[in-house]
């Protein structure tokens, strides 16, 4: 579905043939509501019942990995500003290390799940 | 100042607007006043050189300094100056929105804004917590965390929690995302994943909440800060304030510095933004009418449809 909207500077955008990945929802959000109802959700074509209807045991996975990792995040990132203050708390480099946490539980995430089955890739 | 209120603000802001706005701009808005100051106003050495202001409430708020990028005014020069380059009125308007937001916020504390500069001078300000920024970075946080500023921070994070809703990730990709052209673009160009592109969104939500605890604990446990929750507090700071005219000459500095606000705004309307926005709704049209493959936007149902079809 078209954003309806770009900016002058995304010229790659025209570029002739150009197929790129879709931005995907990929329903794995442990909340995961429909828009409400007050607001028009207006890219958001699917029925709210298909998104239910949606759910995958590896979207739990996810959603359980995504949790953990925020609750790491969140824990991390207050244990090293109580510890080292401007070292990380700034508007750099806070968000930065939350980001990594993020990505590394992920990864490892991926990694155990690889590992129970028995997928090397 | 504010500290962590400024990211939090941005959540609420790109919910309640009822129109088409760019979260990434609201976000840089409220941060845009301090990008340029804030790291100066404690002072820094560089190539052995070591800057200082000699009054930090001055040179951060006031005039001669770089009071001027806390007033309303500058706020809507620099989103005609984006909406001239980006031709993208989202993020015109989300630039103008975080900085009138982050330059709103600032009049809490007691030394304030010169909300109508270049029109007055004036300082406005509710005088609800002291500022502290004379005292360095630490000294700042520490009085910042230990009186009513800590609250409105705690408070901004309540409001990101009751509107709950905007950081689950199917709001993310329905309406963030939707909204701001710069995610696709990120996606096509940069190659993030769809983790890297929520934990994005969701850091500076992360960064602004843990950071109101670790600093506000620090300051308890390890500074030793004594809590003052008294309106101007903390009491044990030396308190900055701005000399303030009588009522009389404050209500017409304040009438004055808003009918000139408005007229100037008026003016810049008629002779540059209105061109420039009904060319940003032409870029926008034709952009609807030729949409850039990679910008689209697929929730689970349409995913799925998708994975059926290529299998």
């Amino acid at each position: 579905m078209p954003t309806g909207h770009d900016r002058s500077t995304d010229d790659e955008a025209d570029a002739p043939g150009e197929t790129e990945p879709p931005i995907a929802a990929d329903g794995g959000d442990e909340q995961s509501p429909p828009a409400p109802p007050d607001e028009p959700a207006a890219e958001a074509d699917p029925p709210a019942e298909d998104d239910a209807a949606e759910y995958r045991p590896e979207d739990v996975r996810e959603g359980v990995v995504d949790l953990v990792a925020y609750v790491v995040g969140a824990a991390g990132l207050i244990l090293l500003g109580y510890f080292t203050q401007r070292d990380v708390l700034t508007w750099t480099r806070g968000p930065f290390v939350v980001v990594c946490i993020i990505l590394a539980v992920h990864w490892i995430g991926r990694r155990i799940q690889a590992g129970k089955t028995g997928d090397a890739g | 100042m504010s500290w962590a209120a400024h990211e939090l603000e941005s959540y609420v802001l790109q919910k309640h607007i009822k129109t088409k706005v760019s979260f990434l701009a609201i976000l840089l808005g409220c941060f845009w006043p301090d990008m340029i100051t804030k790291g100066t106003v404690y002072g820094f050495d560089a190539f052995g050189w070591h800057f200082h202001p000699k009054n930090p409430n001055l040179y951060h708020r006031g005039w001669p300094g770089v009071g001027f990028t806390h007033s309303l005014f500058y706020g809507v020069v620099v989103a005609l100056l984006v909406l001239w380059i980006t031709k993208s009125r989202q993020w015109a308007l989300g630039l103008l929105i975080g900085h009138w937001a982050h330059v709103f916020t600032d009049i809490c504390d007691s030394v304030g804004v010169m909300l109508f500069f270049p029109f007055s001078t004036q300082h406005y300000t509710i005088g609800m917590w002291a500022y502290a920024a004379q005292q360095g970075r630490y000294g700042d946080a520490a009085a910042y965390y230990s009186s009513l500023g800590g609250v409105w921070d705690l408070f901004w994070l309540l409001m990101v929690l009751v509107s709950w809703r905007v950081l689950t990730r199917n709001y993310f990709f329905t309406r963030v995302v939707a909204d701001d052209p710069v995610w696709p673009w990120f996606r096509r160009r940069l190659k993030m994943s769809e983790v890297l592109m929520l934990a994005l969104y969701r850091a500076y939500f992360l960064y602004g909440a843990c950071r109101i605890f670790a600093w506000f604990f620090w300051a308890r446990f390890i500074e030793k800060a004594p809590l003052d929750l008294s309106w101007g507090g903390p009491y044990w700071v030396t308190k900055v304030n701005v000399e303030q005219p009588s009522w009389g000459e404050f209500l017409f500095n304040a009438a004055y510095g808003a009918a000139a606000l408005a007229a100037a705004m008026a003016l810049l309307w008629w002779a540059v933004g209105r061109r420039l926005w009904r060319r940003a709704e032409a870029h926008d049209k034709a952009r609807a009418k030729n949409p850039p493959k990679a910008g689209r936007l697929l929730v689970p149902a349409a995913r799925s449809a998708e994975s059926q079809h290529s299998s």
